[in-house]
């Protein structure tokens, strides 16, 4: 094969279902050794595209076009299976999203990991190929690699998992290794160590790296070259730096300024929703979301560009104004309501005192005791009216224990909780003058009733004129027309779910508001939106705001106070600047050293 | 090992509960025992007579105590009506009820496991639905309608198979498999159906794991992937099923031996309901009420043999 | 689309037999338990649209009236099924702790006596007959609603709009019937359509062994057990009842599997 020819490349790829064109003719390369990133929000088709380069998609959809190996003679679209297996695995390994479920819960992964060696010959041997396994899982920097290989999965953290993935995957030495959305389930410190490792790995072999996420600043840190999809078309692609720093494409820009949670400005979500497949406009997909659209985006752009790795889709990626420009980045001009931050003397509206959570553990033998692990540490915290604190910590490390146990949902094993200076208990104390808003917006909403009945949930006389003038209002207060309210939760995005939720929470005027990963669940385009009426919800009502969360940004943008946990224990505290400027805890600083950053 | 502990002793209590349960349930008959043995013209002091002979008059711990004790050592007691020990007659009856229901779990497995796994693999194909809809068809026959049906097939049309009757295995094997084939079909056809949806189910939700994807991903061809990391996954829960489809089978016994004039424990019960043959029932149905905890207690271990995240628990 | 046609075949082989069980009340060709010794084993067509049986009974009017045992047997069985086992599932899955175990023991240990073998202890003391058979079954199939509520309650009460009722103050009760029943209806009723289709093979079989519906009214099982010593000459007196047996069980059978792609689309094509 030459030098110059590419790995892998793909023409023209579409995916079909039955009703809808998920996939619509992508082209792109990757050269040997390069690691090539794709960017797109759920729904933009880049997890099609790395299934249907493999043949793995599933059986009710059908792919289109061409996809080409070098030095395989046949186009991997129409290949038979037999040919198409005694590829994958071999030349190109995948690793997958979720860890958890995507190892073999019945087999050791040792022999998940031989079981590619020995079907393709490269350790042919059992012998061979176990000691094979254990060096592999050393080199993935498993600590104690041959107890791990020994193990079933349920056995092993989630990074351990994932490390046992990638095992799987490099275990013929691939020439390309596709993954899709690696780290997304994992904790920010965990990701690093997983992605530092894919990076060094495949650097040092030489493999190519098809990297997909939803993450700009993870794809910018860890590619060479980025493609950015939307609605199943790449729109923008090129070096990392270029596009990340001189984003040609109105979706690019759009999703840049989305992600970027500048504290002290307002986030810029991009306006309306990300549309079915089957509803997207005809000709350019993004044209019903963009601000700079006129008649000829009905007609679909093709990518255009000096070299062919640096293209652009769109009609007027020319007449854009420069990058950044006032319109599309954030509003920093905002001023913030003056109270802010500085509420040391206002109310106390919550306290906690020495508040404790243990559980006991499944008993461990027929006459054993049961084992009690500590979920939370005792912990004294105080939230003033006015006040904004965010608790950031990664699984396991008490976060979701402390809310349910400050919102009464929970009862603390010690210690306790005073609300508004009584000391009355979870059941009675904080009544509704407390609010929760969910993680899952989807999950927080009964699905049996109405968006009115939901949101009017709280209030005491629900059915009464007053109650239903009152969802109105809510409704316009969080961005929702007044016939929203007659729908169910299951016909709305999920922004537009999550905006609900808060509505709820704020229906009943209370003087304290939690919330539990209000975003993670939310795509990025959206995030910002609810981010903001969030923000601005809270001070205009002049509520305290306790937020929780994994992710540092949305903590960052939010709150002024900030309370670290780890392992159930809370290792530090501050203001937000002086917790980022200044990290005094060894695991705050490696926190902070973990969260991904846009390289521009 | 201290699960199989607990569950050990959890069967023992259950079926203590179990015994007693059905014990009190047919000492409450309307009519006693003496009664029902003299007939409806008995003077009251013959009843009391031989109630007293009966120990029917004791108090009914002390009875189940009786009784129970007797239980341990296979002494089911003697019949009010027959006179007979009950312990033998079971005994014979139970050895006849356990080859009828082996050979139909035989049938029923054989069917479902290449049809189940067939129907997973074709199901989005014409093929695929046959299968189903056929699965469909069997669960909606009863047995003793599939007894039927088999007998006008195979014993009216061709005559080649009796169409009841039974002959014991040392008598004559040859003989002895004649007598079993339709009823074993009977047995084994419906319980197939439903064990080829529950295969196909539980492969179908296994197939769509993300571990299936990466054991394709790794180059395992789409056929090696469904049984080496598809079947055994799939075993779990469909083991759980097997062990309620034995019950079903025991129970389904007793319908098919009428249906076949064959003389097990079902038949056996049935006439004991028949001559209101409160001992004799109550001891068959003992035997059958033991016979399906013991199913359910094996089911369990098995279950955490084949998953390994149940075991370290 | 597989899954409509199921569910559309499955609602009208089950609206067929309602229908039929419906009209037997008010009208049928014949009395069915008329005995006309001149017309025994009468053949199909003719005046008798199926024929008469050995004892010159009308064969298409005494299937009419035992769909309506049928009817009658599904809906006691499910009914006592449906009353006993939801209540206890849902408030097994809402408490927790103690009640929560001393329930789903009870319904586990009710689980060691299968349907039919409780039918039989019951016909022993109490004597056969429809309802006896009935409530038999609907004891026997209790535990499984019972199962099936608590695991779809404790699915429902883990999601977090359950915490939400309980920041707007609502109670118990209050949870158990806006919240939790909505949301374990389509389940129940899955499992209810389930259930009827077993307790009429199971009426049919305690009828065939003559332990459930008493002689003269004719019920599809006890049709089957009076046909079968004819098999050999008029195979014809099986075929009629043993198909509205098997047609109606298939009926609901399609019909819960419908429904269940429609509760769980996530599952079409699985079961």
């Amino acid at each position: 094969m030459s030098p110059g020819e590419p790995l892998l490349e793909v023409t023209n790829l579409t995916v079909d279902s039955g009703s809808a064109r998920l996939v619509r003719g992508i082209g792109f390369t990757v050269a040997r050794g390069e690691r090539v990133g794709v960017i797109g929000e759920s729904g933009s088709g880049k997890s099609l595209t790395a299934l249907a380069c493999l043949g793995l998609l599933d059986d009710g959809l059908r792919p289109g076009g061409s996809v080409r190996l070098a030095g395989v003679e046949f186009d991997l679209l129409g290949a038979s299976d037999r040919q198409l297996s005694a590829i994958r695995g071999k030349r190109v390994g995948m690793v997958f999203q979720e860890p958890m479920t995507a190892l073999n819960p019945v087999q050791r992964v040792g022999s998940q990991i031989t079981e590619g060696m020995r079907l393709h010959g490269t350790r042919p041997t059992r012998r061979v190929a176990d000691e094979a396994a254990v060096e592999l899982l050393d080199r993935l920097r498993l600590p104690a690699p041959r107890q791990a290989a020994r193990s079933f999965p349920h056995q092993l953290s989630g990074g351990q998992r994932q490390r046992g993935v990638l095992g799987i995957a490099l275990s013929n030495d691939p020439d390309l290794l596709i993954c899709d959305e690696p780290t997304t389930a994992l904790d920010v410190t965990v990701q690093k160590e997983i992605t530092d490792l894919i990076v060094g790995d495949c650097e040092e072999r030489g493999t190519a790296v098809l990297f997909i996420s939803h993450d700009l600043a993870l794809v910018s840190s860890v590619c060479h070259r980025v493609l950015v999809m939307y609605g199943g078309r790449i729109v923008e692609s090129g070096p990392a730096d270029r596009v990340l720093s001189a984003p040609k494409h109105p979706y690019t820009r759009a999703l840049l300024a989305a992600c970027d949670l500048t504290p002290g400005s307002r986030a810029r979500a991009i306006p309306g929703v990300v549309p079915a497949p089957k509803d997207l406009p005809a000709g350019c997909g993004f044209s019903n979301r963009c601000a700079y659209a006129d008649e000829q985006c009905a007609a679909p752009p093709e990518p255009t560009g000096e070299k062919p790795d640096d293209t652009v889709a769109c009609w007027h990626h020319d007449a854009l104004p420069a990058w950044p420009s006032a319109a599309e980045s954030p509003d920093r001009d905002r001023t913030e309501p003056a109270h802010c931050g500085k509420a040391v003397d206002s109310e106390l509206l919550l306290s906690t005192q020495g508040l404790t959570r243990r559980y006991q553990g499944r008993r461990t033998g027929l006459f054993g005791k049961r084992p009690t692990f500590r979920a939370l540490e005792p912990i004294d915290l105080d939230l003033r009216a006015g006040q904004r604190v965010g608790v950031v910590g990664e699984s396991g490390a008490g976060k979701s224990t402390l809310l349910r146990l400050l919102a009464g949902l929970d009862r603390p094993s010690d210690g306790g909780v005073r609300y508004f200076g009584r000391a009355d208990g979870p059941s009675g104390g904080a009544g509704s003058r407390l609010q929760v808003v969910f993680q899952d917006p989807m999950g927080s909403l009964d699905p049996r009733l109405r968006v009115r009945e939901i949101i009017a949930e709280p209030l005491p006389a629900r059915r009464s004129a007053a109650a239903r003038e009152r969802v109105s209002e809510l409704l316009t207060a969080v961005g929702l027309p007044e016939e929203a309210g007659e729908r169910y939760p299951h016909q709305l995005s999920g922004g537009q779910r999550q905006r609900i939720a808060i509505a709820r929470a704020l229906a009943p005027e209370p003087a304290v508001l939690l919330a539990d990963e209000p975003v993670s669940a939310l795509d990025v385009s959206v995030r910002a939106e609810v981010l903001d009426l969030l923000r601005t919800a809270t001070t205009e009502r002049e509520m305290a705001l306790c937020v929780i969360s994994h992710d540092l940004g949305v903590i960052r943008y939010l709150c002024d106070t900030v309370l670290v946990l780890r392992d159930g224990r809370l290792v530090e505290s501050g203001t937000v600047e002086s917790v980022w400027e200044a990290p005094r805890h060894p695991y705050t600083k490696q926190l902070l050293g973990a969260v991904p950053r846009m390289r521009y | 090992m201290s699960h199989v502990v607990r569950r050990t002793a959890t069967l023992l209590v259950s079926v203590v509960v179990a015994s007693f349960v059905v014990f009190a349930f047919l000492a409450v008959l309307p009519g006693n025992a003496a009664e029902v043995a003299l007939g409806t013209n008995a003077t009251p002091a013959a009843v009391a007579r031989l109630s007293r002979e009966f120990g029917t008059d004791r108090p009914l711990l002390v009875q189940y105590a009786d009784w129970a004790q007797g239980l341990l050592h296979g002494d089911f007691g003697t019949s009010y009506v027959t006179h007979e020990a009950i312990g033998p007659r079971i005994a014979n009856r139970f050895a006849v009820t356990v080859w009828l229901v082996a050979g139909g779990m035989l049938v029923a497995l054989l069917l479902a496991l290449p049809a189940g796994v067939l129907a997973a693999a074709w199901h989005r194909t014409g093929r695929g639905a046959l299968l189903s809809g056929l699965s469909q068809v069997g669960i909606a026959v009863p047995a003793f309608l599939a007894g039927i049906l088999l007998v006008y097939a195979f014993a009216v049309r061709v005559g080649a198979l009796p169409a009841g009757g039974y002959t014991p295995l040392a008598e004559d094997p040859q003989d002895w498999a004649r007598h079993l084939v339709l009823p074993w079909l009977s047995l084994g056809l419906v319980q197939g159906a439903v064990l080829t949806r529950y295969v196909r189910s539980a492969l179908l939700s296994v197939q769509r794991q993300d571990f299936m994807r990466t054991a394709r991903a790794k180059g395992v061809r789409r056929w090696a992937a469904l049984c080496r990391h598809g079947l055994p996954n799939a075993a779990i829960p469909v083991v759980t099923v097997l062990g309620l489809q034995l019950s079903n089978l025991l129970v389904g016994a007793i319908v098919v031996e009428r249906v076949f004039v064959i003389p097990g424990l079902g038949d056996l019960l049935l006439r004991g309901v028949q001559d209101r043959d409160l001992l004799l029932v109550q001891g068959v149905v003992v035997v059958l009420v033991v016979a399906v905890l013991v199913v359910n207690l094996v089911t369990d271990l098995l279950y955490r043999v084949l998953d390994p995240r149940l075991r370290s628990r | 689309m597989r899954s409509r046609a199921t569910l559309v075949t499955g609602c009208l082989i089950v609206a067929l037999v309602l229908a039929v069980a419906a009209v037997s009340m008010v009208w049928t060709p014949y009395d069915p338990n008329h005995v006309d010794a001149a017309r025994q084993l009468a053949g199909a067509g003719g005046e008798h649209l199926l024929g008469t049986d050995q004892l010159g009974r009308d064969v298409a009017s005494r299937l009419m009236v035992g769909a309506r045992i049928t009817v009658f047997a599904g809906v006691v069985a499910v009914g006592i099924a449906l009353l006993a086992g939801v209540p206890m599932g849902v408030v097994a899955g809402m408490t927790g702790g103690w009640l929560s175990t001393v329930i789903m023991r009870v319904s586990d240990f009710l689980l060691a006596f299968p349907a039919l073998l409780l039918a039989i202890m019951l016909a022993a003391v109490y004597g056969s007959g429809t309802l006896t058979a009935m409530v038999a079954i609907g004891i026997a199939s209790a535990p499984g609603f019972a199962r099936v509520s608590r695991a779809a309650t404790l699915r429902v009460m883990t999601a977090e709009y359950i915490d939400a009722a309980r920041l707007a103050k609502r109670g118990r009760v209050a949870i158990a019937l806006r919240h939790v029943l909505p949301n374990i209806a389509d389940i129940v009723i899955v499992q209810a359509s389930v259930s009827f289709s077993t307790a009429i093979l199971a009426e049919a079989a305690l009828s065939y062994l003559g332990l459930g519906t008493t002689p003269p009214t004719p019920s599809w099982g006890r049709m089957l057990q009076e046909s079968q010593d004819l098999l050999f000459s008029t195979p014809q007196l099986s075929l009629w009842p043993g198909l509205a047996v098997a047609a109606t069980v298939l009926g609901l059978n399609l019909l819960g599997d419908g429904l269940r792609d429609r509760v769980d689309p996530a599952l079409e094509g699985v079961r």
